[in-house]
């Protein structure tokens, strides 16, 4: 897959602190790339700098093969960008809300208004058009602040916290919005604490800490390199006692399990299987150590 | 438990140096400048000396006596005028708050004419009491033999005998110092727009897109101009229609047009400064108040600049309000109805290139604070 947007060697410090160093990675296209790291590991400053918004000491940025830093036109053309807070007109309503950030990325006339009632159907919101926007439910806020960022069909999209504070309902209905919008061909970069969720959703996980990338690949690669991919098997058996063993083959091994469990005489009350998860995984790439 | 929350009040208030100055250093200031107002009322500093004018028609050695017991006088700075017609014309344009006209016959009936000029009420009883002071000291056993008795004052309004139209009253200095001062508060209040903009992220989502922070802060002038225009208009058009304040000439509307489309604009532009100096709403807020209300105390919103002492009516040449007042002033107490218009306008026009200078800097003062909101 072609990258859409690389940021290589990019290096920021704010006085001491040292927010990016050497980060790299990189987004293909069609491709949803969950960004994760603890508290203050440099995830918004990676933001921020490609939202234009922070200028790297060093290092650069590519966006569809042209070099970012400074060039503020093409971030406006090609990315669009979703913050993580509520950035709308809380006394305008839905409709306005739509219709002003739509001018703001140059659309007019029937273009807008096309667009503008696309975004109330996709965000299903049409009801509320009218609405001012301090009436709305976070869920609803949320999928406005989305769809705002999205009327002019960048084919790169930025995403920091998408879901945070949201129902599941609503946090569901955001992710088919993702996904509709990727399969529209938007390449998606989000940052987001709900490591469940970047789990089931992404493609591929990039992990930093302390402005340092330190994994970058799809879920079973960094399952692989470092918790290692056995699975955690317990059997449960009616004198309470519980087998435990790590195994790497669990059609062989499982088997073999059971017929210990069995041969003991004793009856198998319950079997888990624990697969290795991405908690497990960043827990061991950031440690356990709190963050400010 | 009170004591819990009387620590945890005192703790907010001591980390809130916006709130510690509202509560403890504006009434100070306020109190001193009042006080330097006020209490500088014995004029008996070269700062605080009224301005007169005399006009000599008596032209006689005892005329000439009493205008040198005047100027001995420490409180007040005496100029000369030709004739009556001359003295009456610099009250009438306020370059003298009050005139002395020794008439002919002066040294037999001691008779003299005070014009004076309303909007300075102190300098004429002040003047009033300081000749009869002038003639008592012409009175000394030396002098006795010239100067018999008090003078004989007739006051005269500089005013007097205008017709309803050109007529002045209180209610247009009011009009233009309270309009000018809420002119201040609202724009600050209404610039303030961007800060709650850049706390909800809105400010960073509008400059992903077209628009740049030149063009934001434009489109914030621009706006907050206009709002600025209309309640100016607000204020005078209710000052017209409800306390019969002489607006609706041609004379008077080109001037106020000028005026409001000139202090409008500085406002605006004064709000902005202040949106992009402050971090937070409230430090906005705190800073507005401060700031307006000391300005509008100096530059003439409260107190007539005429009674202020000298070196506040100078302090008051650096303020949005002084300079606006002396504008509107300008059309709506001291104008001569027999000026054009064009002539009326060109009068305006040091208030109004100090304006549209304050109007400069404030833009480049905003565009450049802004800047910590573009990128670090």
């Amino acid at each position: 897959m072609n990258s859409v947007l690389s940021v290589m060697n990019a290096v920021k410090s704010f006085g001491s602190t040292k927010a990016l160093d050497d980060a790299s990675f990189e987004l293909r296209q069609g491709e949803w790339l969950a960004l994760l790291g603890p508290n203050g590991a440099g995830k918004t400053t990676i933001v921020r700098s490609i939202a234009g918004r922070v200028r790297l000491d060093s290092g650069k940025i590519m966006l569809l093969g042209a070099q970012l830093n400074g060039a503020r036109d093409l971030v406006r053309r090609k990315l669009g960008i979703v913050p993580q807070e509520i950035a709308l007109y809380p006394r305008l309503t839905a409709q306005e809300n739509l219709r002003c950030f739509g001018e703001l990325v140059g659309l007019n006339g029937a273009a807008l208004d096309e667009r503008v009632k696309w975004a109330l159907d996709f965000t299903a919101l049409s009801d509320r058009a009218n609405d001012p926007i301090q009436t709305f439910s976070g869920g609803m806020k949320r999928r406005l602040n989305l769809v705002c960022a999205v009327l002019d069909r960048p084919p790169v999209l930025l995403l920091d916290e998408p879901t945070v504070g949201v129902d599941p309902q609503s946090r569901q209905r955001i992710w088919e919005m993702l996904e509709t919008l990727r399969r529209d061909g938007a390449s998606l970069l989000l940052t987001t604490h709900q490591l469940d969720e970047a789990q089931q959703i992404c493609d591929r996980i990039v992990v930093i800490d302390r402005g340092k990338v330190v994994a970058d690949g799809t879920l079973d690669e960094l399952v692989r390199k470092t918790i290692g991919s056995r699975r955690q098997v317990s059997i449960t058996l009616s004198n309470g006692e519980t087998m435990r063993s790590a195994v790497s083959d669990i059609g062989e091994e499982l088997s073999k399990m059971l017929s210990e469990a069995g041969s003991s005489g004793r009856t198998v009350t319950d079997v888990h299987i624990e697969s290795p998860t991405l908690q497990a995984v960043f827990i061991h790439l950031t440690g356990r150590e709190l963050r400010e | 438990m009170i004591s819990t929350i009387m620590k945890i009040s005192l703790l907010n208030m001591k980390r809130d140096k916006v709130a510690l100055r509202l509560t403890f250093v504006l009434p100070i200031i306020f109190f001193s400048i009042f006080a330097m107002i006020f209490g500088a009322s014995d004029r008996n500093t070269r700062d605080n000396r009224i301005k007169v004018v005399v006009a000599d028609l008596d032209r006689t050695d005892l005329s000439q006596r009493f205008i040198t017991s005047m100027q001995k006088q420490k409180a007040l700075e005496v100029s000369a005028a030709a004739d009556r017609e001359s003295a009456h014309k610099q009250v009438h344009e306020g370059k003298f708050p009050v005139a002395i006209v020794i008439e002919s016959g002066f040294s037999a009936r001691n008779n003299v004419e005070l014009i004076y000029d309303a909007a300075n009420p102190i300098a004429q009883n002040a003047v009033s009491g300081l000749l009869q002071a002038s003639a008592m000291m012409m009175m000394a056993p030396a002098l006795k033999p010239l100067m018999t008795s008090l003078v004989h004052v007739q006051s005269t309004d500089v005013r007097a005998g205008e017709t309803p139209t050109q007529q002045r009253s209180m209610i247009a200095y009011y009009a233009a110092g309270i309009g000018v001062m809420f002119l201040l508060f609202s724009m600050s209040g209404a610039g303030g727009a961007l800060i709650e903009e850049q706390e909800s992220g809105t400010l960073e989502r509008v400059l992903g897109t077209n628009a740049t922070m030149s063009r934001l802060l434009a489109g914030k002038w621009l706006f907050l101009s206009a709002v600025g225009v209309v309640q100016l208009t607000i204020m005078f058009v209710w000052a017209a229609v409800v306390f019969h304040m002489d607006f609706f000439t041609v004379q008077r509307l080109s001037g106020f047009a000028a005026m409001a489309l000139i202090t409008a604009p500085t406002a605006a532009g004064f709000g902005l400064v202040l949106a992009t100096a402050c971090r937070t709403r409230q430090q906005l807020n705190g800073t507005a108040s401060i700031i307006i209300l000391i300005m509008s105390a100096l530059g003439g919103s409260m107190v007539p600049r005429v009674i202020m002492p000298k070196f506040m009516e100078t302090t008051s040449l650096f303020t949005i309000n002084g300079w606006a007042l002396d504008g509107f002033l300008k059309v709506f107490w001291y104008d001569d109805p027999h000026r054009t218009v064009l002539q009326s306008l060109m009068g305006l026009l040091p208030q109004l290139a100090m304006l549209s200078a304050f109007t400069v800097v404030f833009l480049a003062t905003a565009r450049t604070l802004a800047r910590r909101w573009e990128s670090i």
